[in-house]
């Protein structure tokens, strides 16, 4: 008896051990993906993202320090990846499914979409990640890297997004970036209002 | 005795509410649909931003956000997908206890508000609204379901700002 509850200890000990290992993670999927050459990858660090914040309060600024990169990993289809586009769509969207992934908002169909979710606590978020998908231009994935960002920093690196002040080079990435930046727009909308409700109720 | 019978129903009718999430979980899969969800995660950090507020009205707005567990809405232009969507709705109204809040309807649209009741007057713990009718010249059934310690007087402001479809519905809910 004694014998069948340390097989039965190990057996769950090893597949405990083997489902940590196995969890594919955006890390890996990104490693795993960045040389191959349906793929297109972006290291942003957050001065180009964010541009010239000198103007803002020396307080904002240190908000937005803490956000540290953002890592864009595009498969933009171009009529010959269709097939590879299908298969790994459902792997990151699989991906992305995990708990660990808080999810924020979803939003559009299976034909096209977005999703926001993050990695870390409320307070103090390690991981933006954006994911747009659509099915006449590819997906995105985009993880926005940084030490306990808070909300502040990431609305501020969405709106700046949402402004066209990214100067990103790349010609076929903009279709994409168009696509999130546009999907994000009703959101920061409401959030400008809110502001500008809050602005004007302390000017009063 | 009692308390075994409590537990076996318990466990009995457990999975007939789960079910209902789930009944429209589905829809959010299929091509001709239109999803949006938002998650409490989302409504917690919107809710940090202006938490210094001294405006009692935003306060109110802001407990609102706070409270709020899940809004989600399915729309499609899809007619047969439409009338799926309404037998689910009606089966999650009957089976999940939910009270005709208010219905009306108009020239092209069907508008019916369904509630659970919340934790005081004037609150509701869910709302779920059923939308049928034509938009833009196309026929267009919407599903929408808030759930949290929903104030019915703020709800409509947040559906306003949030651009879900049926928020000018919602306002006349008070």
């Amino acid at each position: 008896m004694k014998k069948k509850i340390n097989i039965i200890g190990i057996l769950v000990l090893i597949l405990g051990l083997a489902s940590c290992t196995s969890e594919p993670s955006l890390q890996s999927y990104y490693v795993d993906h960045q040389d191959n050459k349906n793929f297109m990858v972006l290291d942003v660090p957050a001065s180009l993202i964010v541009g010239d914040n000198s103007q803002l309060p020396a307080k904002d600024q240190e908000v937005l320090k803490s956000v540290k990169k953002a890592v864009v990993l595009a498969l933009p289809l171009n009529g010959e990846n269709e097939e590879f586009y299908k298969e790994e769509r459902v792997t990151i969207e699989q991906i992305l499914e995990n708990e660990k992934y808080n999810l924020l908002m979803r939003m559009g169909s299976s034909k096209s979409g977005v999703r926001i979710s993050y990695l870390g606590d409320e307070d103090s978020i390690d991981e933006i990640v954006i994911y747009g998908n659509d099915e006449e231009k590819g997906f995105a994935v985009a993880r926005v890297l940084g030490d306990d960002m808070n909300i502040g920093a990431i609305l501020k690196l969405a709106k700046s997004i949402g402004n066209g002040d990214v100067n990103v080079n790349v010609n076929s990435l903009e279709p994409l970036m168009d696509m999130l930046g546009e999907k994000n727009d009703s959101l920061e909308m409401k959030i400008n209002k809110q502001r500008q409700v809050k602005n004007r109720d302390s000017l009063k | 005795m009692k308390k075994s019978i409590i537990l076996v129903l318990a466990i009995m009718l457990a999975p007939i509410f789960s079910n209902a999430q789930s009944k429209f979980e589905r829809y959010e899969k299929m091509r001709d649909v239109n999803a949006m969800v938002i998650t409490s995660n989302m409504f917690k950090l919107l809710a940090e931003i202006d938490l210094d507020s001294d405006d009692p009205e935003m306060q109110q707005y802001i407990n609102l956000i706070e409270n709020l567990k899940d809004i989600k809405v399915i729309s499609t232009e899809n007619t047969s997908i439409g009338a799926e969507m309404k037998k689910d709705f009606d089966s999650h109204i009957n089976s999940g206890s939910l009270e005709k809040l208010m219905s009306f309807k108009d020239d092209n649209k069907n508008v019916q508000f369904y509630s659970k009741p919340g934790s005081k007057k004037n609150f509701v713990s869910q709302l779920m609204m059923l939308m049928q009718g034509r938009e833009d010249g196309k026929p267009i059934t919407v599903v929408l379901s808030i759930t949290g310690d929903i104030d019915l007087k703020e709800v409509s402001k947040l559906a306003k700002d949030l651009e879900v479809p049926g928020a000018e519905e919602l306002e006349k809910v008070n």
